[in-house]
């Protein structure tokens, strides 16, 4: 059974950046304690954190636990809110915190690395068509493969900033790295990879 | 920096155009129109690197629906819980609270004249003597966030500045400000604060409001997003705002018009957003200028579309001009402070 995705194509339709003034209505909407407003915010943003938890672990409950008490937060913390703040900022760090904490109690074995996890996966879509038709299986899966095996905190540098259209700053806080240069510094180097793989993959093609 | 793509790989270290092809919107849409229109022999190349990246996706997991409606409800109830606790209580100490969200005045533009406050005041005194006055201002570039004596939160937006006094009275919490500035007032009812900007007087009771009040401005604004205000001038012009209005002054005309805003637009300073609406580009050089605190100069015999429509958030001055630039088809240098455009 799907979710309602009537909130997703709304905003995969406009061609802006998720902070746009419609959004910003929206939070002051809440702020000002409209239930509706809370809970278009809710449609929108849980399924995203959801996928987002989804990354650092398979423990489903745990995800769910985090997104509600999230959105507690968000209510005890409303008069302390301004419109100054970023709606998404607000609840994927809060979201992150909050699991990541709960993560580690579960964990049994002490000191494990998160970022050995394979979360960010990042998949070629199979219904992938090229111009000129010259992309194989064979060649999907290489750069499938070469853009999983990027060094986790690239891939979820990649997949904030491409796929959640956050920015480097917001990035950059989010995930505790020094400053949005760091970010930037990243990003292109897991471009850069990228590119690579996508050169090879080309050559073996025409080989 | 040209930009030379041989290759689909190429394309694909270009930031600009991996968010453009993923997240496409009016501005960059334009550009990369553009590009394409002069760079032909690329189109083909540009298509397939475009398609690439859109064949990448994030393996996406689901929420199955009924537990994602269940926390839905779960909210919703700790929503009413919540809301129900502070309304008693408030009901219970007799205040009457405004929205949750901070109240932004905003002031425009600053008059010539100085004129005077026509409210009546609590006192007869309304001369405070012996008054020392401290003052705080901010460059073309920079901001300053800090707090007043009694605790009220100030930001100043670039060129700008607020004068207050080092002590306050405790009849009258009196400020002077010029530029933008942004202010979270504490409640003392029974010190009403006081804002002078230009010819507007702005009585505050523990509200957080913008104010705009720019010398060589045409207008003057006063946003605000909860609380209350009543604004004045000599003229006998009166009006108080609710929540989500603003007036706005015509300093020639000498005319006060209410309306709502569009909080994107006004209060994006705040939030690092530069945003231009069909603004003439004269003024989005201007804007540029005091923003980054930069000065631009032109060469001459250069022109522009008439109007700009952009949004910027949190970059820097290179990849904002690199953006104007290539659908303006101009270059620019920026050297430390200085920029120039041909």
């Amino acid at each position: 059974m799907k979710i309602s995705k009537k909130s997703e194509t709304l905003l995969s339709n406009e061609h802006n950046p998720i902070e746009s003034k419609e959004e910003t209505q929206l939070w002051i909407e809440f702020l000002q304690g409209n239930d509706v407003a809370l809970a278009e915010i809710y449609h929108r943003y849980a399924p995203k954190l959801f996928n987002y938890g989804r990354q650092f672990t398979g423990n489903i409950t745990l995800i769910q636990d985090a997104i509600q008490d999230t959105f507690f937060k968000l209510v005890d913390n409303k008069r302390k809110l301004n419109i100054a703040q970023s709606v998404k900022f607000y609840l994927y760090a809060t979201f992150r915190r909050i699991l990541l904490r709960s993560i580690k109690k579960e964990e049994k074995y002490v000191g494990k690395d998160y970022w050995q996890e394979n979360g960010f996966q990042i998949m070629v879509d199979p219904d992938f068509f090229v111009l000129d038709g010259h992309w194989t299986e064979v060649q999907k899966k290489l750069l499938q493969n070469t853009c999983n095996a990027l060094p986790a905190r690239q891939r979820e540098i990649v997949t904030l900033r491409f796929f959640e259209n956050m920015e480097y700053g917001e990035i950059a806080d989010l995930m505790g790295l020094a400053n949005a240069k760091t970010v930037r510094t990243m990003l292109y180097r897991g471009l850069k990879t990228m590119a690579e793989a996508l050169n090879k993959a080309k050559k073996t093609f025409l080989f | 920096m040209p930009f030379n793509p041989e290759k689909e790989e190429d394309f694909l270290t270009n930031e600009y155009f991996v968010q453009w092809a993923l997240h496409p919107n009016k501005e960059s849409d334009r550009f990369w129109t553009s590009w394409m229109a002069k760079n032909p022999n690329k189109i083909l190349l540009l298509k397939r690197a475009k398609e690439i990246l859109q064949s990448f996706k994030p393996v996406e997991h689901q929420m199955d629906e009924a537990a994602h409606e269940k926390i839905l409800d779960n909210i919703l109830l700790y929503n009413q819980q919540v809301t129900r606790k502070t309304t008693n209580f408030i009901r219970i100490e007799n205040f009457r609270v405004p929205s949750v969200a901070a109240v932004w005045l905003m002031i425009l533009g600053l008059t010539a004249g100085f004129l005077y406050w026509l409210l009546p005041h609590p006192d007869d005194t309304v001369v405070i003597p012996h008054q020392e006055w401290v003052s705080k201002s901010t460059s073309s570039g920079a901001k300053l966030t800090f707090k007043l004596p009694d605790g009220s939160l100030v930001r100043l937006n670039a060129n700008s500045s607020i004068t207050y006094p080092k002590i306050f009275s405790d009849s009258l919490r009196e400020v002077r400000v010029e530029g933008q500035v942004f202010f979270e007032v504490e409640k003392q009812p029974s010190a009403p604060f006081l804002v002078q900007a230009g010819g507007l007087n702005i009585q505050v009771l523990g509200t957080s409001f913008d104010v705009r009040s720019y010398p060589g401005e045409a207008y003057q604004t006063v946003a605000l997003v909860s609380g209350a205000v009543a604004i004045s001038n000599s003229e006998g012009i009166n009006e108080r705002l609710q929540p989500f209005e603003m007036i706005s002054y015509a300093k020639e005309e000498h005319e006060m018009t209410k309306a709502p805003f569009d909080p994107d637009n006004l209060l994006g300073w705040i939030t690092g957003v530069i945003y231009f609406d069909n603004t003439p580009f004269t003024e989005v050089f201007k804007a540029l200028e005091q923003w980054y605190g930069v000065e631009i100069s032109i060469r001459p015999g250069l022109s522009f579309s008439e109007r700009y429509t952009g949004r910027y958030k949190n970059q820097n001055l290179e990849d904002v001009l690199t953006g104007i630039a290539f659908s303006e088809g101009f270059q620019f240098t920026i050297e430390g402070k200085h920029v120039e455009i041909f």
